[in-house]
């Protein structure tokens, strides 16, 4: 593993919002403003049935929130964004200690997630949201209220960790060259490889950009711009690997108009 | 030696941010502690200052109707655009850490005479 250089200020940026983050929950009520934080952003371990993790949360704000704690799935959409599906909830195979309840300005709460069940497949990937509503909306117009959506990973053990991918045939989508790749494994490890493009007038090599697609899911990775490619047949060999390791090599037929 | 340094460059690629401090004796003060996601919300009538703090590198803020219906829109620089029922409206990403990221932003119902709604500005993770 190598540390670059350029890595450094972003270390140093993340210990300056740790700072500012510690800072804000711990002024209170009189601050002006302060917010509405959770901690840890990011809940991460291997998926163990009875196992709990914590939330904290933290209000920083000068009023009142009615606070709401709920995990749910994601939903992921082609380009690989990601939202919290908002019509299902994984409450039954996620306990949680206290859904909702009121956090008087300044105060703190701890919630505690306590791992009921586990799928089949081993592995549980979800966010956790967390709301805050001003405990006295406003009778007239808009009311802006706080929504927190962490991530929650509990991986699969070891033993049962399945790397596998499965690959449609690339396609043009507008100015792009796209390949849909759907993840048949069981992690969300990260998704990398290389693209070799050939045709009657040569060949184009490029890498692709680190995608983390959800089990189950289909994302297009992005394979390079069509700009520039005459029309024609081209012969696409794609190469991927999932932490570190190669984990599909194939080649498939892309025509061009 | 050469695996120690690996060891321990490993070491603080992998571990939470730390804030690390010397007193005048030289004593090192500090911990490490875990990932957070804050945000700050400024409200006067229909503008929203929104304060961001965040640990996770990839991260996005938008607004989507706390009732998941329509008719409500927003914008942070540009035109209003309608917020989804069930997406919301992504507002901005960002792909690194933040420390007290400041965006302002406007919201407006499509019909003037539309009743009383909460809008939920949301800060989220990126990566499932």
């Amino acid at each position: 593993m190598k540390m670059s250089m350029n890595q450094l200020p972003r270390l140093a940026l993340a210990a300056a919002a740790t700072a500012v983050a510690l800072n804000a929950s711990l002024v209170g009520a009189d601050a002006a403003g302060g917010g509405l934080s959770v901690t840890p952003a990011v809940i991460e371990r291997t998926a163990v049935r009875g196992d709990t993790a914590s939330v904290m949360v933290v209000n920083s704000t000068s009023q009142p929130l009615k606070i709401t704690v709920t995990p749910r799935p994601w939903t992921q959409s082609r380009s690989g964004a990601v939202a919290p599906n908002r019509r299902k909830t994984l409450l039954s195979r996620l306990g949680v200690s206290a859904r909702s309840f009121t956090l008087a300005a300044g105060a703190r709460r701890s919630v505690t997630m306590n791992v009921k069940s586990i799928p089949s497949s081993g592995s549980l990937y979800g966010s956790v949201e967390t709301i805050g509503l001003p405990a006295k909306a406003k009778r007239n117009g808009i009311t802006a209220a706080y929504r927190l959506v962490s991530t929650l990973r509990l991986n699969p053990p070891a033993a049962k960790r399945r790397l596998k991918l499965r690959a449609s045939a690339p396609r043009r989508s507008g100015r792009a060259i796209v390949l849909p790749v759907k993840n048949t494994g069981n992690t969300v490890s990260p998704i990398s490889g290389d693209i070799r493009v050939k045709g009657a007038a040569g060949t184009r090599t490029a890498a692709i950009r680190a995608t983390s697609i959800l089990p189950g899911s289909t994302v297009d990775l992005g394979l390079g711009s069509a700009k520039g490619l005459p029309a024609g047949t081209y012969t696409v060999t794609v190469a991927l690997k999932q932490d570190g390791k190669a984990v599909l090599r194939t080649t498939k037929r892309l025509r061009v108009r | 030696m050469r695996r120690a340094l690996l060891a321990l460059a490993l070491l603080a690629a992998a571990a939470p941010p730390a804030a690390v401090a010397q007193d005048d004796a030289g004593t090192l003060i500090g911990g490490s502690v875990s990932s957070t996601l804050s945000l700050d919300l400024a409200q006067t009538g229909a503008t929203v200052r929104a304060v961001v703090t965040t640990t996770e590198p990839d991260s996005r803020l938008s607004a989507a109707p706390a009732d998941g219906r329509a008719g409500l829109s927003a914008s942070v620089s540009g035109p209003y655009a309608p917020l989804d029922p069930a997406f919301g409206l992504t507002l901005v990403s960002w792909t690194d850490v933040l420390a007290a990221k400041a965006t302002t932003l406007h919201l407006r119902p499509d019909s003037p005479a539309a009743a009383p709604s909460t809008v939920l500005i949301t800060l989220s993770t990126t990566t499932p």
